[in-house]
């Protein structure tokens, strides 16, 4: 059953990708976003196993007036009615659902399109033309301060890994658990 | 004369900030029932008023309120937060414990580098926060008095069948 919704959200993005007149394939993967490292059904690693820990607090990025609005099992859940597959909608009581995966991605690669679109072409060259690059590592204003310590950081591998197409989930993973 | 006044009037203008006037009026007047002190606003976010630019002299670096269960919602008295904040080093938590309103808080000369991890102990029970806190003050602030999809409700202590099973006492120095 997991798997149905996780493919029904899956092809949800697709065809909102395409509605956003973003082209599909220029934009990185859903797959590396998502992860592959399954738990209970659901897909937990990859780039949004990362932010939804460490950006997607309830204090941080789990608001919905951000720009960068985050879903995460702890933090912000999407409101009943909105997730087909949704369980229960309270912080903290049920696993991320694959519509919220789904809407994480959307947020995250409507950031700033065009630009992230560039970047995927250039294989991941010069990644901090991206503000979800630029504000953790400081160069831009973010209200989270700097996030990242340098380009070793775990968090800028996983994010700029999975930009130029290769998400490296092992520094996904690690970028959280050095957070916790 | 009266042109003199416009610079005036424009500076109190710019210095007004309509975000914290807003929640600060979102928090309602006070219970009549309880004076202000220490056990006021029981469950609201603290640092709207207690911090530099809120209503209050005195400032706060974190402050909430914690309950005993669901049902009765009642605050508990004597019982252990504790923080661990992000300094580098292995350094004991900071400990803060609640007045008999449940309220706790630290004082903003006590600087905590966020983010923090917290855990609430009382009568044998404990709570570990699932998530860090990364820069809220006020433990109302996400913890708000109803569970939505924005906010995991309240700090409790049990949930409601343990509430059912465990009905909380009252230190002697708090019992009403």
């Amino acid at each position: 059953m997991r798997r149905l919704l996780l493919g029904c959200a899956a092809l949800a993005v697709a065809c909102s990708v395409q509605q956003m007149n973003l082209s599909p394939g220029t934009q990185p993967s859903f797959e590396g976003f998502q992860g592959t490292q399954e738990q209970a059904g659901l897909k937990l690693g990859g780039v949004n196993g990362y932010l939804g820990r460490s950006c997607g607090s309830l204090d941080c990025h789990g608001q919905v007036g951000r720009g960068l609005r985050l879903y995460s099992e702890t933090g912000l859940r999407m409101p009943e009615g909105r997730a087909s597959d949704a369980g229960d909608t309270t912080p903290g009581l049920g696993p991320i659902t694959p519509a919220e995966v789904g809407q994480n991605y959307l947020a995250v690669v409507a950031l700033e399109p065009e630009l992230m679109e560039q970047v995927v072409a250039d294989g991941g060259d010069r990644p901090e033309r991206l503000l979800l690059i630029r504000k953790p590592m400081g160069y831009d204003t973010h209200k989270g301060g700097r996030i990242f310590l340098d380009v070793t950081d775990p968090g800028y591998v996983c994010l700029t890994s999975w930009l130029a197409g290769k998400v490296d989930e092992s520094q996904c993973r690690a970028g959280w658990a050095f957070k916790e | 004369m009266r042109r003199a006044w416009v610079p005036l009037l424009m500076l109190a203008a710019c210095t007004s900030d309509p975000v914290l006037e807003s929640r600060t009026a979102a928090l309602g007047s006070e219970d009549p029932a309880v004076p202000v002190g220490e056990d006021h606003r029981a469950g609201q976010p603290c640092v709207t008023c207690h911090q530099p630019s809120g209503a209050s002299d005195r400032h706060f670096a974190l402050a909430g309120t914690v309950l005993w269960g669901p049902v009765k919602l009642q605050g508990v008295a004597g019982a252990r937060v504790e923080i661990l904040d992000a300094r580098p080093g292995p350094l004991p938590p900071r400990v803060v414990t609640t007045n008999c309103a449940g309220n706790f808080f630290i004082d903003a000369s006590d600087d905590l580098t966020f983010p923090l991890r917290v855990r609430v102990v009382a009568k044998g029970k404990t709570r570990d926060m699932r998530s860090p806190i990364f820069r809220e003050r006020s433990c109302a602030g996400c913890h708000e008095s109803e569970r939505s999809p924005s906010s995991p409700g309240p700090v409790l202590l049990l949930g409601k069948e343990e509430e059912a099973k465990t009905p909380y006492v009252p230190p002697a120095e708090c019992a009403q």
